[in-house]
């Protein structure tokens, strides 16, 4: 059987402080193949950024992967060292941050940084590499590209830093891109040319891409399927019409139901309560404090993930009777 | 009939130093002759991307910027009287996007929202205490959560404690700047439920300012669409949403995430290039650099806000009234 371009299983990643352990990602177990694209979809303090983090091996300390497998096209990322694995970040996945500005170096050109990346992952000479600079930002868009290769980021709007970002993270045609809200601090306008944008290149190019986001509008009309994080465990997966058509996760259908609808004026239907905290867990099932469906069984059991045999799943008791087999 | 809140005509400007030793300056205009009211009991959404003068507008209508030209009337009372003046937290107060910076860290939430109440005087130290727990009780906290700090606090129910203590004062207009946008959405419809609550239980007015169009959708009785200081189109918050009239308005309502998979387009358009700088606005409509559906005449043409049909205003050469 040909393996998963990325496949992760039974991670953990911690947080050890004096105020106790705080698990960020517990248990999670994800796949994604060759040019699928991926929502990792949560509120925030749901681990999402952490299991974005633990997979590029960039989890600082206090922080730390406790256990868990990280495959990335059939080799373990967590046995290798440093340096290979900067190659790895270098040549074949790429990351996409919210903030561009604290990703850019604010004191070099933006060509020579796009540049930079060409000439050490690519071996080519200054010249070259500053040449496909400037092919790559004329693709995201950017007018007057070879003017700009001379620019500072400061220069540059919110919008264009991360066109730069975009530019830089698929100029060496990765087979992987992680993006963790790379639209988040944007209007929406340019929100809807960046993913536009970001989709038609992963596209052109074969890239997977792991899209982390709180905003399930974007998950909508971008990926093929969908995580849904709680409290450091997926919940819920399926493909993305499914979900919103039929989630089988109370969390996942309070969280739709919770939107406003266009055209639709009535009471919206908020869940109740608040996400506990990462020390604080509640016995059984972490959201049954907040489920309107829950039972004595959610209180005190803590439900295993049910995989249905069309291949989606949730962490629910309530699909117990209809799984066709639990992973813990 | 008077309405609460008449704009008229409000223009704020900034002047920027820049150059050797600060000696050149340019100004931006950041709000443009804006007109605009709000009637008794009703809510107004404002939307618009960064830098289109939303918050600015807010501010000036709230009395914490002077416009460089025109009037704020509430109640029919310029702002700048100075007995409406000294009665200006009465009339309006504002709830801001991050409570976390606009709640004092070091001081109790109950000292915070009692704040606004001794602001006005006149309140002796035990019938404080009362209105305190019954300003937390109203915005669905507990009177036992006066004593705690804003850390202690979630961020929905920090946003709660913020709406308590702009109640405080029991103004007759709240303005609430992206008071949704930080928090998650399960939280924020719990906040927008009681926005609405609120509304109908003290018959408040609302000013809503947000770049969620969602959010304005569904809060807002009508809505102006502002760019680049100027209000582009205003209408009934559903006649807007079912037939708008602007290219600018279309392009922000087809931009918009839809959390429906099924309604997922192949090719929806895109609307091209970003806002201009405030430092150099386009002639004609400030539009127009953008805009799919431009005609020459828009290019040098500067466009009125126009009734087209009754409350419905546009400003675009291609509508006629």
């Amino acid at each position: 059987m040909p393996h998963n371009l990325l496949s992760v299983k039974n991670l953990r990643t911690a947080f050890h402080t004096a105020e106790g352990t705080a698990v960020a990602v517990d248990g999670v177990s994800l796949d994604l193949a060759r040019g699928e694209t991926l929502a990792v979809v949560g509120e925030s303090g749901c681990g999402k950024t952490v299991l974005g983090l633990s997979i590029l091996g960039l989890v600082q300390p206090p922080g730390r992967i406790d256990s868990g497998e990280v495959a990335f096209d059939g080799r373990d990322l967590r046995g290798l060292s440093a340096r290979e694995m900067r190659a790895v970040r270098g040549n074949r996945i790429s990351m996409i941050f919210q903030e561009p500005m604290t990703s850019l170096n604010p004191v070099l050109r933006v060509g020579e940084q796009i540049a930079e990346a060409i000439r050490l992952h690519r071996g080519k000479s200054r010249r070259q590499a500053l040449e496909m600079a400037g092919e790559m930002l004329s693709l995201v868009g950017i007018a007057d590209a070879g003017r700009r290769l001379s620019s500072y980021p400061h220069e540059l709007s919110g919008g264009m830093r991360q066109r730069v970002m975009i530019a830089m993270a698929l100029s060496l045609s990765p087979d992987l891109l992680l993006a963790d809200e790379p639209t988040t601090a944007l209007d929406v306008t340019i929100q809807k040319q960046i993913l536009d944008l970001m989709l038609d290149l992963a596209a052109a190019k074969g890239t997977a891409i792991a899209l982390i986001t709180h905003n399930l509008g974007v998950v909508a009309e971008t990926c093929d399927n969908a995580a849904v994080m709680y409290s450091g465990q997926v919940v819920e997966y399926a493909d993305v019409p499914s979900l919103f058509e039929n989630p089988l996760h109370p969390y996942t259908a309070g969280l739709i139901r919770s939107l406003p609808k266009p055209g639709v004026r009535k009471r919206l239907e908020p869940i109740p309560g608040t996400v506990p905290g990462l020390t604080r867990l509640p016995a059984g099932c972490r959201f049954h404090p907040r489920c309107p469906r829950a039972f004595d069984r959610c209180r005190t059991e803590v439900p295993p993930f049910f995989r249905m045999a069309s291949g989606r799943g949730a962490r629910c008791w309530l699909c117990a009777d209809a799984a066709a087999g639990s992973e813990a | 009939m008077t309405p609460l809140l008449d704009v008229r005509g409000v223009t704020r400007r900034y002047v920027v130093k820049g150059g050797v030793l600060g000696a050149a300056t340019r100004s931006v205009t950041a709000v443009d002759g804006v007109n605009l009211t709000v009637a008794r009991g009703e809510t107004v959404g404002l939307v618009g991307e960064s830098g289109c003068g939303k918050s600015t507008l807010a501010r000036c209508v709230a009395g914490l910027e002077r416009p460089n030209a025109g009037t704020v009337l509430l109640d029919g009372r310029d702002i700048r009287d100075p007995e409406t003046e000294r009665n200006l937290p009465r009339l309006v107060q504002m709830v801001f996007q991050d409570p976390f910076s606009s709640l004092n860290p070091r001081r109790s939430v109950g000292w915070s929202v009692a704040e606004g109440i001794s602001a006005l005087g006149g309140v002796n130290r035990s019938a404080r205490r009362e209105r305190v727990e019954e300003l937390l009780t109203q915005v669905g906290l507990f009177p036992e959560h006066a004593g705690r700090y804003p850390h202690q606090f979630s961020g929905g129910q920090r946003q709660r404690v913020a709406i308590a203590r702009a109640l405080a004062t029991n103004p007759a207009l709240v303005i609430c700047d992206e008071p949704v946008s930080a928090l998650d959405v399960s939280i924020q419809a719990q906040v927008i439920n009681l926005l609405d609550d609120l509304k109908a239980r003290l018959e408040l007015s609302y000013l809503f300012i947000s770049h969620d169009l969602a959010v304005v959708g569904h809060i807002s009785d009508r809505t102006a669409v502002m760019y680049l200081g100027r209000i582009m189109e205003l209408a009934l918050t559903d006649e807007l949403m079912a037939r708008p009239a602007h290219p600018y308005t279309r392009a922000l309502l087809a931009a918009a995430p839809i959390p429906d998979p099924g309604r997922r387009h192949a090719r929806r358009t895109v609307l091209p290039g970003e806002s201009p700088s405030l430092f150099s606005p386009p002639a004609g409509c400030v539009f127009h650099p953008r805009c799919p559906e431009r005609q020459p005449e828009c290019v040098v043409t500067i466009p009125e806000l126009r009734e087209t049909s009754p409350g419905h205003f546009v400003r675009c050469l291609k509508e006629k009234s």
